[in-house]
């Protein structure tokens, strides 16, 4: 009798939609869900919690998004950013801020970069594994629930909640090697309109723009962007399994010129920065702590999950960033032998 | 006058170089747009602060030093002997001068022209990361809050270099 009424209920659960999506639509499930803000409009509120090994950080912010490309994204926490907004167009973003009476004005051709987004697409399926999970309700909407795991060493890094009819995400969980939680983004009070006016999405007169930084489409051939560098360039010789270069670039910093080198396994990034010259990375504005790799007296900051990590060697000043923990970058820091 | 004054014409009013109409239409302007106004206040506070410090970088020789020196020049354009000449010149009067401004000199010199060392601020490696992580799949590049809202100092001016033509190596490693 208790067997029968099982079978009855999960008959039930399945016909009324809350099953999980089964494993071979998860992957169809992620690539949906990637391209969905270019159609999908909508207002809601995110809440975001950053955990780091020995900081977290949380923030709130009220969203507006009006597909394909126009987001506002007004800060309602941490205090320290009240009032605060970030207004995407395309490729600009404008960062408004209300404290200093300032608009910092980015550039970043990245953004719209479909066959860096499909390569990189290409190299999550290589490495992970998406698995569905029964579905679950976010901010109100039902949403299939899929978890990618890594294939080399079986951990779930990622659980992300997808709305079953929009495909947006509504959720997103990140998980460090050991299972902890590293971070956290939720939607609530989401509403799917395109009714939002385009006084909206405009940039606030009465504020002094500042010109940020202007960053070119990254090049896939990471050998021509190393020899663009003008030195000697080094890259690391350990990489956590699944990493290769992505993409590279060379940009004027301060008149410095600086390669910038990404490393991922498609969830995960890694960046590493090189300079040459009298430059050095001013952490003065961070909390900032000295660690000790080989023979390096190296520096690093965190910001929530993501950590800093600089040193120099040989007259090369280097700056590697990640969220991976820091015992991790300290031993691909120390890969990289000039 | 309707519309917000620009940057240009409030920089062009605070240095009293518009027409009087056009001067007197923005100061109207002024009086009824309070964020024109606030705009107006920034702006002359951006100016006065670069006043300042334009006069604090301003080194003045003492007091009465040039006035000394010219002085000594009349006396000697008197048509003294070679010794005189040497000796007029080796007088405490000349020779404390001249070494003040040879101190002042030496002084000033590095600060001329040595190029403070560069650096970069953490902020902007950041940033940076975080904006390639773009094209990463449910990055956080759109989630994280920019380094340069969140740290007290300014934005690095920074402008892409353009890398050769491509083709894809991604698994070359530099």
């Amino acid at each position: 009798m208790l067997l029968r009424s099982a079978v009855v209920a999960a008959a039930f659960l399945t016909v009324v939609g809350l099953a999980p999506a089964r494993a071979d639509d998860a992957t169809r499930l992620l690539r949906q869900a990637i391209s969905a803000p270019r159609t999908t409009s909508f207002v809601g509120e995110v809440q975001i919690l950053e955990i780091g090994e020995s900081q977290t950080q949380a923030s709130v912010y009220r969203i507006e998004h009006r597909a394909p490309d126009l987001t506002r994204r007004w800060y309602l926490a941490p205090q320290s950013l009240y009032g605060d907004s970030i207004l995407t167009h395309g490729e600009h973003r404008y960062s408004i801020d209300v404290q200093r009476n300032r608009v910092i004005v980015d550039e970043n051709d990245a953004i719209d970069d479909q066959v860096a987004m499909d390569d990189n697409f290409g190299l999550l399926t290589t490495n992970y594994r998406a698995e569905s999970a029964p579905n679950e309700n976010v901010a109100g909407q039902t949403c299939n629930v899929v978890m990618l795991v890594n294939k080399h060493t079986g951990q779930t890094v990622m659980r992300i909640w997808i709305d079953a009819k929009t495909h947006l995400v509504l959720q997103k969980e990140r998980y460090a090697g050991n299972g902890a939680l590293t971070s956290q983004t939720r939607f609530s009070n989401l509403r799917y309109t395109s009714a939002i006016p385009s006084q909206v999405f405009q940039v606030p007169t009465g504020f002094t723009q500042v010109q940020g930084s202007r960053r070119a489409q990254p090049s896939s051939d990471v050998n021509a962007a190393v020899k663009t560098a003008g030195f000697k360039a080094q890259g690391p010789r350990y990489l956590p399994e699944g990493f290769i270069p992505v993409t590279g670039d060379v940009t004027d910093v301060n008149g410095v010129r600086t390669l910038h080198l990404l490393y991922s396994d498609g969830i995960r990034t890694i960046s590493l920065f090189e300079n040459e010259k009298d430059v050095a990375v001013d952490l003065s504005h961070y909390t900032a702590k000295s660690v000790r790799f080989e023979s390096h007296e190296a520096q690093y900051v965190e910001q929530g999950p993501v950590t800093l990590l600089s040193w120099s060697e040989a007259g090369l000043h280097f700056a590697l960033v990640g969220e991976l923990s820091r015992a991790e970058l300290i031993k691909i820091a120390a890969s990289v032998v000039p | 006058m309707n519309q917000h004054l620009s940057q240009d014409r409030l920089i062009d009013y605070l240095h009293h170089a518009l027409a009087p109409e056009d001067d007197a239409a923005v100061y109207a302007h002024l009086q009824a747009c309070p964020e024109c106004s606030a705009a107006m206040r920034a702006e002359t506070a951006l100016t006065e602060a670069l006043q300042r410090e334009a006069a604090a970088e301003e080194r003045d020789l003492p007091a009465g030093v040039s006035a000394t020196i010219w002085a000594r020049v009349e006396e000697l354009s008197a048509t003294p002997s070679f010794a005189d000449r040497i000796r007029a010149w080796l007088r405490p009067a000349i020779l404390v001068p001249v070494a003040a401004v040879l101190v002042l000199g030496l002084f000033l010199a590095p600060q001329l022209f040595h190029r403070a060392p560069v650096s970069i601020d953490a902020a902007y490696y950041l940033d940076d990361h975080a904006a390639v992580n773009g094209t990463i799949p449910f990055g956080d590049a759109s989630e994280t809050i920019p380094a340069s809202l969140t740290s007290t100092g300014d934005p690095v001016n920074a402008s892409a270099v353009a890398v050769d033509p491509v083709t894809m190596t991604a698994d070359a490693a530099p």
